[in-house]
């Protein structure tokens, strides 16, 4: 068994507002264990990205109520005071985010925002942080990293730029690597190189990955295993090769009809799952999904179902279909 | 086209942008031409300041007193020379002053939530007050004299800048890169001084450029009232006052200190509107 280097215990976020208080996760849990790559997966508004900030510390205590335990290694995150996360911040668990485009400063030059990761984090010298931030920027693949050095955000492209992200990050040598939909601003072949370098760095550091997206291709390319949450829950927990095998919550299911399917001789058109995420504090009873779930029964309507195992592996599933059921494989 | 060799620089595009544009150049010219006239003033001045000369009392214009001379025999022209420096420098400093001041407290209730509510109270209400009257207001309390109304200019102009900062900041705070430095361990300190400030440096440069001249006026306008700078000190708005007695004898005693106002003031303001454009082509 690997070393559990990140455990989520039954973790609970309310956003207070002036209609009060909104549960946007809703008990989450979940283990990241050393050099494992998890990807959370779901629909925008999910609590995908919320899970992420809760990790960070970068929630406003003010405006968000957490209960539950966030355990890095054998440190509660969130029991530590703001000074004490913002000494493992950028150093052990470092964040990615979906937008490279905006996600650097535009008024300082590459070198300088690299350098500040190393002036934060470490007693190196001017020089030496100038001599670590080349060696990274060309650790990421960026091609002529001493005139990068010098360029402002503007004068470089979003793949670029999100090298650059990943150099910041991984200055560092995290253990934990958060990468908030890391590719999805980005076109295609770009999206691969990314994704590429991301896992030669996460194999040759030892990394850990919490991948949030909503792209199932990178998950498949990425992941070795998935969470798929629906309303601020997780629905379905399963290995990767389970997941896109034999799905087993509708949403799951859903989900995966919605790839489009190349070798497809027919052009069949895509299976969209009908509505949208419910609003945070529209549901009080039963299950989330039900509004858009074309099995759902009475049951449904009434009562929760909790996270059951499935007879299939480590696969869990959050559904009312699968109670008692050990689904023939 | 992006040329990769020689990038050019934030700075760079700003100033080529505000060469090219000609009436802030006329701007950059009439405040070159005052600043170095008040600079030089004791090399260039015709005459001594203070010099009385009861033999030329109220002459016009002529070439020995090219702009005239006052009812003391005074000679306007090098008066108004060292009038400059005391106006200048009342405007360097009040501006000083309250873009420090200013720009402290509309970062903070930018950023902060919390002192947000307390800060922008506290500028309603001196925003309620018309800007001379409240700068009348202090210098009753004060008691007249050219710091007090430096000091009453500078509570009366603080307000705008803390509305002009605090907006700023509030759009820069919720930019994704302050989140990407939040997530790599950078205090709040660091945040604010390193990456909200110089991304909110041009709206603070171009309102600095134009409270310059509104502050010269609202000096000058207290001199005038005689809540300012006290005769016989050749400051310009003292010098209106004074020449306002003698309008129907002796024009140029007023007309000139006006005009130097006047253009000064306009001067900040057309360097102040180049900035804005210079700054920010879309907004044009």
């Amino acid at each position: 068994m690997k070393e559990v280097l990140l455990e989520v215990k039954d973790l609970r976020l309310q956003f207070k507002t002036d209609k009060g208080e909104l549960p946007a996760l809703q008990g989450i849990s979940f283990q990241l264990k050393k050099g494992e790559t998890v990807a959370l997966v779901g629909e925008s508004g999910c609590g995908k990205s919320v899970t992420s900030l809760a990790i960070m510390g970068l929630l406003s205590r003010a405006n968000a109520q957490m209960e539950g335990s966030i355990r890095f290694r054998d440190i509660l995150l969130n029991q530590l005071s703001t000074g004490e996360l913002r000494n493992i911040r950028g150093k052990d668990i470092a964040m990615i985010f979906q937008e490279p485009m905006t996600s650097l400063n535009p008024v300082h030059t590459i070198g300088r925002q690299l350098e500040e990761v190393y002036q934060l984090h470490t007693d190196l010298s001017k020089k030496e942080r100038q001599a670590k931030a080349i060696e990274m920027l060309k650790k990421v693949g960026v091609p002529r990293a001493e005139d990068i050095m010098r360029e402002y955000p503007h004068q470089l492209s979003g793949g670029m730029k999100q090298r650059v992200m990943i150099a910041m990050a991984m200055a560092c040598n995290p253990d934990l690597l958060i990468a908030d939909e890391p590719t999805t601003a980005l076109d295609v072949t770009i999206q691969a190189q990314i994704l590429e370098l991301m896992n030669d760095l996460k194999e040759n550091d030892h990394t850990s990955l919490l991948l949030i997206t909503h792209d199932l291709g990178v998950v498949a390319e990425m992941a070795d295993r998935v969470l798929v949450m629906y309303y601020g829950e997780i629905v379905e927990e399963a290995d990767v090769v389970s997941l896109f095998s034999h799905p087993k919550h509708p949403y799951t299911i859903g989900l995966l009809r919605c790839i489009p399917d190349l070798d497809e001789e027919e052009k069949l058109r895509l299976d969209p799952i009908e509505g949208s995420v419910p609003l945070l504090g529209e549901v009080t009873q039963g299950c989330a999904f039900r509004f858009r779930c074309s099995q759902a029964e009475e049951r449904c309507y009434q009562e929760k179902p909790p996270l059951m195992a499935t007879g299939t592996g480590t696969q869990a599933v959050r559904c009312w279909l699968y109670e008692n059921k050990e689904m023939a494989v | 086209m992006l040329n990769s060799n020689r990038p050019e620089s934030y700075w760079g595009g700003m100033g080529k942008r505000l060469r090219r544009n000609k009436t802030a150049m006329a701007g950059v010219v009439i405040l070159i031409v005052f600043t170095l006239g008040s600079l030089l003033a004791p090399v260039i001045a015709p005459h001594p300041v203070e010099q009385m000369n009861f033999n030329s009392r109220l002459s016009a214009p002529s070439l020995t007193h090219l702009l005239g001379t006052d009812d003391f025999g005074r000679d306007i022209f090098s008066r108004l020379l060292h009038g400059g420096r005391i106006s200048l420098l009342m405007g360097l400093i009040t501006v000083v002053l309250s873009t420090l001041v200013g720009v402290t407290l509309g970062i903070i209730a930018g950023y902060y939530r919390r002192a947000d509510l307390f800060i922008m109270q506290g500028m309603d209400i001196l925003m309620s007050l018309p800007a001379l009257l409240l700068a009348i207001a202090v210098i009753a309390v004060l008691g007249p004299g050219l710091t007090n109304a430096m000091i009453a200019v500078v509570i009366a102009v603080i307000p705008s800048y803390v509305r002009v900062v605090r907006s700023a900041v509030l759009s820069i705070r919720e930019k994704e890169y302050i989140e990407a430095v939040r997530a790599l361990g950078i205090r709040d300190w660091q945040i604010l001084l390193k990456h909200v400030l110089p991304n909110i440096l041009s709206p603070i440069i171009v309102l600095s450029t134009i409270q310059f001249g509104v502050s010269i006026l609202a000096a000058a306008a207290l001199s005038f009232l005689g809540l300012g700078a006290q005769p016989p000190m050749p400051e310009w708005g003292a010098m209106v006052f004074v020449g306002k007695a003698f309008l129907s004898q002796a024009w140029w005693m007023s007309i000139f200190p006006g005009l130097a106002i006047m253009l000064v003031v306009l001067g900040f303001n057309l360097l102040g509107d180049g900035l804005r454009d210079a700054f920010d082509p879309k907004t044009r």
